[in-house]
């Protein structure tokens, strides 16, 4: 009896695959779960204009939203057809501004482990303009200006990418 | 062995099932592609801007009309980013537009020997950052070695776009993009006259080195009102 034994002696067992659902299952999960897409319902309608030279934000944690634009045909009713601002789900006065922002501050802030690191945080935090492109400037400036009075910065206006075309 | 067991269930589709799950997953979540133009507007407390030499001073506005005037010249949009450039670049040494001043080597040494200093000592806080300059530092003495200090300048330009309440939100991107444009313009022309080839031949450090060269400088002003 040879510590070897000859080939062809025994069949060589199949793979079991029956843990391959359970690999394909994690890989599902995982981009059920990573694939966040955040996506507030728009109530205003936005067509944001082109540009070549622009960049995609590295985090979007830090990313707070502000859509302006024109209300949809069934809200125009209550709301006018001029360019509103929408906040979280629902369009709101200007002076709603400075709450909204100091929300979404703190919730960027208590996403870091520490108070400092969260205060470090929290002046990263990048204001995204989606403005639709008929809108006057006037109405943005005011935007900017109740921004500048909470120190809110840093400002990203949303574009379509364009370049390469 | 006499006692036979029930046959297994075939766990084989299982796998299939889940493949077309993940297909259908794969395929429906949109990542939405967002970009955007970033820029910091001024803070309030700024009550006086800084005093600005009114040469470097490059001012944009744009009208109810959607006219734009660069600089006291009604341009069209697609005639800013050559002439924007030309303004930037201010080869000509004209009294009018914005200054040029010569870069010191000495000077870029001592940043990047303060740089370098500081890297060396930067604690897990700020170690990116602290990177980050030194790179930054030790490419733009890379630049002014590979350029010399006729064509690495540091220009003392700032482009201030200003608008009118009525004017269009697309203008002003568009014009905004222009005036981004017109740095990638003077960027590419400088390293394609040095390196004889396009932008998109040079390696990363060429084009990282290029933009560290030209910043842009662009200044969110406020709406004036009643400008014609």
């Amino acid at each position: 009896m040879s510590k070897f034994r000859k080939k062809g002696d025994k069949k060589v067992p199949g793979i079991s695959t029956a843990s391959l659902p359970d690999i394909v299952f994690i890989l599902l999960f995982f981009f059920m779960v990573a694939t966040v897409s955040k996506e507030e319902d728009l109530i205003v309608e936005i067509t944001m204009p082109n540009a070549e030279q622009c960049a995609r934000l590295d985090d979007k944690s830090l990313e707070v939203y502000i859509n302006v634009g024109a209300p949809v045909r069934e809200l125009q009713g209550q709301y006018g057809a001029e360019p509103r601002i929408q906040l979280n789900d629902a369009i709101k006065d200007i002076d709603f501004l400075a709450q909204y922002i100091e929300e979404k501050r703190q919730s960027i802030k208590q996403q870091a482990p520490t108070p400092e690191s969260g205060k470090k945080r929290s002046k990263k935090m990048v204001v995204s303009l989606k403005v639709d492109r008929d809108t006057k400037l006037g109405t943005l400036d005011d935007i900017k200006q109740e921004l500048r009075k909470l120190n809110a910065l840093k400002v990203n206006y949303v574009v379509n990418d364009v370049a390469g075309e | 062995m006499a006692r036979r067991g029930t046959p297994e269930i075939n766990a084989g589709s299982m796998a299939d099932i889940a493949f077309l799950l993940l297909i259908f997953f794969l395929v429906t979540t949109t990542m939405e592609k967002e970009s955007g133009m970033m820029r910091l507007l001024p803070e309030l407390e700024q009550v006086d801007p800084e005093e600005v030499n009114k040469r470097n001073v490059v001012d944009v506005l744009v009208n109810d009309q959607n006219k734009i005037l660069l600089k006291g010249e009604l341009l069209e949009l697609s005639e800013v980013k050559v002439r924007m450039a030309e303004i930037i670049l201010n080869r000509g040494a004209n009294v009018d537009w914005p200054a040029n001043v010569l870069i010191q080597r000495e000077e870029l040494v001592q940043r990047l020997q303060d740089a370098d200093f500081a890297a060396k000592r930067a604690d897990k806080n700020n170690k990116k950052t602290t990177a980050k300059t030194l790179r930054k530092a030790t490419l733009r003495l890379k630049a002014f070695d590979e350029f010399g200090d006729n064509v690495y300048l540091k220009s003392k330009h700032v482009v201030s776009i200003q608008s009118t309440r009525g004017a269009d939100y697309n203008t002003y991107i568009e014009l905004s993009d222009q005036i981004l444009l017109a740095y990638k313009l003077i960027r590419e022309q400088t390293g394609s006259r040095k390196w004889n080839k396009p932008w998109r031949d040079f390696n990363s450090e060429q084009k990282e080195m290029l933009i560290l060269m030209f910043p842009p400088n662009i200044s969110e002003a406020q709406t004036v009102q009643g400008v014609e």
